[in-house]
């Protein structure tokens, strides 16, 4: 453990004071569920690309990524390229100019104008418990940081940052939250790459990295390779990425989540919206250079640490001097509220929008969506405080995330993908292909030792639950009556929707 | 893969086939794989007819407006980066 000194310990204070002065500025003059939920649909395009890109990093994607590329090297970088540009060129160019165009708060919303309420509901409730359980996992990954660093006890560390994250987004909404994200991300950005700097600087360059990996942890032959073969035992082989992450758990991220869809469904103009998701698809190219990279150079100096998820707190501690020490800690505090207050504001507006007014309030009205919203904001946060002792139970974060993600993921994909592109698929269709996948992931997870090579196989468990998810949806579809004539209008994607 | 217990006996067969396919595609293979289908998807960004005109006027934009310009370099980086890093 070291202490921080004086002048880290101030920048770390004051970044704190402008988070909450950001929440309480953003929050003056909010009346509406859409103010409140929205940011008054007028948030700016490069504002929300940094927001998604920073929200989707976090404090897991720090911990949790940094300490799998202290592992199994440069393939973690899969996760921000194939594992994100695809799926969010699709995201822009198809499903966001659409779901902007329906005017929706949610994706379950459309869900339930494509298919039916208990479509909706069921996938507001998955989404909305996901979320609530994820907040916990990113209070926990904080704690961890601020152990190594301060010295802290963990339920001060959680106490800390739930007050922080709560008070502000509980004020300001999701204008709050995309404006301190975009604050956010340049401090991460900046931040990490000081480690990276530093590092790199530490160790001689790059040839000074690959020197100290092949001496200090012999036998890592695929170390500094983005691709890795069929056979590989840990989750990442080429198959796995490719079909699990590519084609099922980054389209559903991308196009299905709620945290990430509500920033671009607050750009002022489907125009401002698709170029959102391109500059965060570009901010995407750069990202491993500062998270991966310095995992790797967490096993070039440290090779024999513990616990692989204490690498970039160790990193942060021990390889840069006072003041720089400040500006990184407040990056990764950066990362981590980035990633609680999106999660925070989006399990609110389902709760609000998909559940409470749909099933308890059908005549609620803007000003009580937005009060409700804000109580729940606030009840979901005090509850995510115990629920950070029990994601700490989880050895690796970043793998309890995705194992997470992984159980509906596939069958989520599956509805929302045939919905859009499928006039043919119904209600029955959708519920089949939910119960089906659902059902697989949970199986496909249970027996995951005896079927799989790999020691965490849940990206194969994302691919198969999806394509037992579309499976039951086609069939599901196909035996049942089709959509009523005009019911799907406007609800399936055509080529105008592209258009501007 | 350990001796199958439950359900899992039933998908053995079917498991060791589709290992054995994948363990025959080696690395090299493997990262064309995923470069051509970056190209691909980049084909079918830039055939998104409309884009390249305004909703409005139905004038073409000039290259700097057209987003998908921006999406085919983002797209091009990334097939670059695997072609390097694979």
């Amino acid at each position: 453990m070291q202490k921080l000194a004086p002048i880290d310990l101030t920048i770390i204070v004051l970044y704190l004071i402008g988070m909450l002065a950001i929440g309480f500025f953003t929050g003056k003059g909010q009346r509406t569920d859409t103010d409140y939920f929205l940011g008054g649909r007028k948030l700016k395009w490069w504002m929300v690309g940094m927001s998604m890109v920073v929200s989707d990093i976090g404090a897991l994607e720090l911990i949790g990524v940094a300490g799998s590329a202290y592992v199994v090297g440069f393939s973690m970088a899969n996760f921000d390229w194939v594992g994100c540009i695809p799926a969010m060129m699709l995201a822009a160019f198809i499903f966001v100019p659409f779901f902007w165009r329906a005017g929706i708060f949610t994706i379950p919303e459309y869900l339930g104008r494509r298919f039916n309420a208990p479509v909706r509901t069921t996938m507001a409730i998955i989404w909305g418990l996901f979320m609530c359980a994820q907040l916990g996992a990113f209070l926990y990954a904080a704690a961890v940081a601020m152990e190594t660093l301060l010295g802290w006890p963990l339920w001060t560390s959680v106490l800390l940052t739930a007050g922080v994250v709560g008070v502000y987004t509980f004020s300001g909404g999701l204008a709050a939250v995309v404006i301190t994200d975009a604050v956010q991300f340049v401090i991460l950005f900046f931040g990490s790459a000081l480690i990276l700097g530093f590092g790199l600087y530490r160790l001689g360059g790059i040839d000074g990295l690959i020197a100290a990996v092949d001496t200090g942890a012999p036998g890592k032959e695929h170390y500094f390779h983005l691709i890795l073969p069929g056979d590989t035992p840990h989750p990442f082989s080429w198959s796995a990425v490719l079909f699990g992450l590519a084609l099922v758990l980054s389209p559903a991220y991308w196009i299905g989540n709620q945290a990430i869809i509500q920033r671009n469904l607050a750009c002022g103009s489907v125009r401002d919206a698709k170029k959102s998701v391109l500059f965060g698809a570009f901010l995407k190219l750069f990202i491993p250079f500062v998270i991966v990279v310095p995992g790797m150079l967490g096993l070039a100096l440290y090779p024999n640490l513990g616990k692989p998820d204490g690498v970039y707190p160790h990193l942060l501690a021990t390889l840069l001097p006072d003041g720089a020490r400040g500006i990184v800690f407040a990056a990764f505090l950066a990362a981590l509220m980035s990633s609680v207050d999106s999660y925070l504001n989006s399990a609110s507006t389902l709760w609000t929008m998909d559940i409470h007014k749909q099933w308890f309030r059908r005549d609620a009205t803007p000003e009580d969506c937005y009060r409700k919203g804000r109580l729940l904001t606030g009840i979901f946060i005090v509850a995510a405080i115990p629920l950070a002792f029990v994601a700490g139970r989880f050895g690796n974060l970043f793998t309890y995330m995705q194992t997470m993600l992984s159980l509906f993921q596939g069958p989520t994909l599956a509805v929302l993908a045939a919905g859009m592109l499928w006039k043919r698929a119904n209600g029955t269709g959708a519920a089949a292909a939910l119960l089906a996948g659902l059902a697989a992931s949970i199986l496909l997870h249970v027996y995951r030792c005896d079927i799989f090579i790999a020691a965490d196989p849940y990206l194969y468990i994302a691919w198969w639950s999806f394509v037992v998810a579309l499976c039951a949806m086609v069939t599901g579809s196909l035996l049942s009556a089709p959509p009523a004539d005009g019911k799907t209008r406007g609800l399936t994607f055509t080529k105008e929707d592209a258009h501007d | 893969m350990t001796e199958p217990t439950g359900p899992a006996r039933l998908l053995k067969p079917f498991a060791r086939e589709l290992y054995a396919l994948v363990t025959a595609v080696d690395v090299s293979a493997a990262r064309w794989i995923f470069v051509g289908l970056l190209v691909l998807l980049l084909i079918f960004l830039l055939r998104l007819s409309g884009e390249g005109r305004d909703p409005v006027t139905g004038v073409r934009r000039p290259l700097w407006r057209d987003l998908r310009v921006y999406a085919a370099l983002i797209v091009s980086a990334q097939a670059g980066l695997y072609l390097l890093f694979g």
